[in-house]
């Protein structure tokens, strides 16, 4: 069982001190994952091949349904159902970690072939629902692709969402005289592949070189 | 509010302290500021600001401001790590060693510029100027770039042939 036993710790980063970052986040990742029973990839292991954190157990996909951004109800399973599902926790205010994820993404499947394109699903869930209306949604995922589906609930709900696929919830920031406020949520994206079982997991600093090669391989695993 | 000595017209022949190099390096006696980009912001509120500030000099310095007339308001953040959850948060300054260099970018240190005066695309530049507890000002031009680039945009040359 490659999947179980495996954890590749790649760092990509965006600069030097970036990279310095990048790697101190990861030594908390690679020790919050040893905590969760994660080992350390051997060298010669095939999962070594992937880009993004393999991990070891595998996360099911959760039931629910949110509204997406033209106020329909979008049940996550059924509508992911079979599809290589990046699924991404942040909110439109954010001018740093979202945007460059979503625009990372959005750049190579802009560049990917028909047949990864078509396979890959990508899932904005916003963090912000107070400020974050559909529209902004829309306008917002727009910039990066039009196919990225928007997804809104109540904080609570999704904050359960995101507790039961192994991240952590979603916290509201002091409120500013202003009435402004950041958002802090987790910077990783959760990748699904087609048994719907989450196998990877992004961390911010995956460069767009990063997500080339391994969407390919999402779209063509089957974990055998 | 005060904007730059340096117009539109400057070229790295200009005489003017100012005016950046040939290379997109600005600079202020050992204060030395390079790769400015603003991120094409995708809503017209606030957009985010990057930059590498180099200290050539032998006595330590800090960044305690940036200005502006883009932006009403501007902020200092970085990102910190929390229980698994990033957060930015407004600093006072930024630190900048003798004989060092701080990379500002996506995930670190980055420039916020609230209450955007005018929408910002992509080709567009704006001036900026940041200050130091030293005095010294370097004044900048910051060309808008979109989300997608700055990956490229920002890769330090340190990075170059290490994979």
């Amino acid at each position: 069982m490659r999947a179980s036993d495996t954890f590749h710790a790649r760092a990509p980063r965006l600069s030097a001190r970036s990279r310095s970052v990048f790697n101190e986040s990861n030594l908390i990742l690679v020790s919050l994952l040893l905590a969760a029973g994660c080992s350390r990839a051997p060298a010669t292991d095939p999962g070594a091949e992937y880009r993004g954190f393999l991990l070891v157990e595998a996360r099911p996909k959760v039931d629910f349904v949110l509204m997406d951004t033209e106020g329909q109800p979008f049940d996550f399973r059924e509508r992911t159902d079979g599809y290589v599902t990046l699924v991404f926790f942040g909110y439109t205010y954010c001018p740093d970690i979202c945007p460059v994820h979503m625009a990372n993404i959005g750049a190579v499947l802009k560049e990917a072939s028909p047949d990864v394109r078509g396979r890959v699903k990508v899932v904005f869930v916003t963090t912000d629902p107070e400020r974050d209306t559909p529209e902004q949604i829309r306008t917002w995922l727009d910039n990066f692709d039009p196919s990225f589906i928007g997804l809104r609930g109540d904080m609570e709900k999704v904050n359960e969402i995101q507790v039961a696929l192994g991240l952590p919830p979603a916290v509201k920031g002091e409120v500013e005289e202003d009435g402004s406020y950041l958002v802090g949520h987790s910077a990783y994206v959760l990748a699904f592949t087609s048994d719907n079982l989450a196998h990877l997991l992004y961390a911010f600093g995956t460069r767009q070189v990063d997500w080339a090669s391994d969407l390919p391989k999402l779209v063509a695993e089957n974990w055998e | 509010m005060a904007l730059l000595v340096c117009g539109l017209g400057c070229s790295a022949e200009s005489s003017n302290g100012d005016a950046p190099a040939a290379d997109g390096t600005f600079s202020s006696g050992l204060l030395k500021v390079s790769t400015v980009y603003v991120a094409e912001p995708v809503t017209d509120e606030r957009a985010a600001m990057y930059f590498t500030i180099s200290n050539v000099g032998d006595r330590g310095d800090e960044l305690v401001a940036v200005r502006t007339a883009a932006a009403g308001r501007v902020e200092i953040h970085q990102n910190v790590e929390e229980d698994g959850r990033m957060m930015m948060e407004a600093v006072s300054g930024v630190r900048v060693p003798s004989r060092w260099t701080i990379h500002f970018a996506p995930g670190s240190y980055h420039v916020m510029l609230l209450e955007l005066q005018d929408s910002l695309r992509t080709g567009d530049s704006i001036y900026a100027s940041l200050q130091f507890e030293s005095g010294d000002m370097v004044s900048v031009v910051a060309e808008v770039r979109p989300y997608a680039d700055l990956e490229e945009l920002l890769a330090s040359e340190d990075d170059e042939g290490d994979s």
